[in-house]
């Protein structure tokens, strides 16, 4: 169980994160939505102790560290792999490091993605560099694979390839923690949705329970966040309005 | 992996072309060393003289300058080769946030002093080929400075001199 208590970041005249309470168990899918700068990233960081915060982040009871920390990994948008390594020297440097690394699933999605093993990643288009950066957090034999938008800059296509073989291969223990704004596209495999608005968790819902009240994952997410569909046409409205005084 | 240079420099960093640099820049650097001190110092000990016919007198009351003195700035270049060390430390560090960001990889690993490793070996280990081949150097050129030098000219507590301005 990876648990967050009353974690808090602050950035220079700014809190980030305020007073997050989670429990994740393993074995889930777990969406984390949220607005831009409502922080998606640093919580993620901070799980990861690439941040400093103040609060309790434990894995199984204890704290993370270097001897526990091979059991997250990270697929992030701003991209974790070497620029200059091939893919195939990222095979080697992740399985001298990460013991539990799985070399069968590392080839099978480079064979599924066609991503070519000799060559540098700074070659590669965006696309690729977004779908290698998944194929490491999920070769690395993590139980909590946490990403963060690992799809910015992916097609349709891509994505949705990626879906399935997520749903395909994810062992019963494997837990990803997925920061997106494709909430229409994930929310047909996520089992859970986070919620969180300038800091604070504002929902932590079941989809399953969410499917048993009648409701969908979009609606929800609009409701908690108060969205106003009118905004948009009221402010046309205005704005058409001022031009024609 | 291959336990090669590589395997001390950030993953997937070119080390070719700064290999290269280094090798060239110690080379440089020993024949630059030689060169002006070897000029430096013939022009002093010429000066020792006085030409009797054909014949190379040592003028009386003569004294031959301090060896660091004649070494002056000879060793310069190696000195700039270990300020550049510093910033390959420096490069090495920001490698990993430049293109993209390998250091969330690096501060993830089980190693905690991965990073470091790959980061500080190989400058750390041209900082010292390049401190002692100047130390080498100093020792060669004042080897030529004491058997050259007319005893009679010599001053005395040269090594003293020597340790403090090497120091």
């Amino acid at each position: 169980m990876l648990e967050l208590q009353n974690v808090s970041k602050s950035y220079v005249g700014k809190k980030a994160l305020k007073n997050i309470n989670l429990q994740i168990p393993q074995g889930e899918i777990i969406g984390l939505f949220g607005e831009n700068s409502a922080g998606k990233t640093t919580m993620m960081k901070c799980i990861l102790g690439l941040l400093r915060y103040s609060g309790k982040i434990t894995l199984d009871g204890e704290p993370i560290t270097h001897k526990n920390i091979t059991r997250l990994s990270f697929a992030t948008c701003e991209h974790s792999f070497f620029p200059g390594l091939t893919a195939l020297g990222h095979k080697e440097f992740y399985g001298e490091h990460f013991q539990k690394f799985s070399e069968k699933r590392f080839d099978s999605l480079m064979k599924f993605f066609d991503l070519p093993m000799n060559k540098v990643l700074s070659s590669f288009s965006t696309g690729q560099k977004n779908q290698f950066e998944v194929i490491l957090a999920l070769s690395q034999g993590a139980d909590y694979i946490l990403m963060d938008e690992p799809f910015a800059g992916n097609d349709i296509f891509n994505r949705e390839d990626f879906y399935k073989v997520l749903l395909g291969i994810l062992e019963p223990n494997e837990t990803v923690f997925l920061s997106t704004h494709l909430i229409e596209e994930v929310s047909g495999f996520i089992g859970r949705a986070i919620l969180i608005h300038k800091g604070e968790i504002i929902g932590d819902v079941s989809v399953m329970e969410l499917e048993e009240e009648g409701k969908d994952l979009v609606s929800f997410i609009k409701e908690t966040y108060q969205y106003r569909s009118d905004r948009v046409s009221k402010a046309l409205e205005e704005m058409t309005g001022e031009e024609e005084s | 992996m291959k336990k090669d240079l590589s395997y001390y420099a950030p993953p997937g960093m070119e080390l070719e072309q700064g290999k290269k640099v280094f090798i060239i820049g110690m080379v440089m650097s020993t024949i630059f060393s030689f060169w002006i001190f070897g000029i430096e110092f013939s022009n002093c000990l010429e000066k020792l003289y006085w030409k009797n016919g054909a014949e190379r007198c040592v003028i009386p009351g003569a004294v031959m300058p301090d060896f660091t003195v004649i070494l002056g700035g000879s060793l310069l270049g190696f000195d700039i080769i270990f300020a550049l060390m510093i910033a390959v430390i420096v490069m090495h560090y920001g490698y990993h946030t430049w293109e993209s960001k390998s250091i969330y990889t690096m501060r993830r690993l089980p190693s905690r002093w991965e990073l470091h490793r790959r980061c500080l070996t190989l400058p750390i280990c041209g900082m010292i080929i390049a401190r002692v081949t100047a130390f080498v150097i100093l020792l060669i050129c004042y080897g030529f400075y004491v058997g050259l030098t007319p005893k009679e000219c010599l001053m005395s507590g040269q090594w003293q001199k020597i340790l403090v301005w090497f120091l």
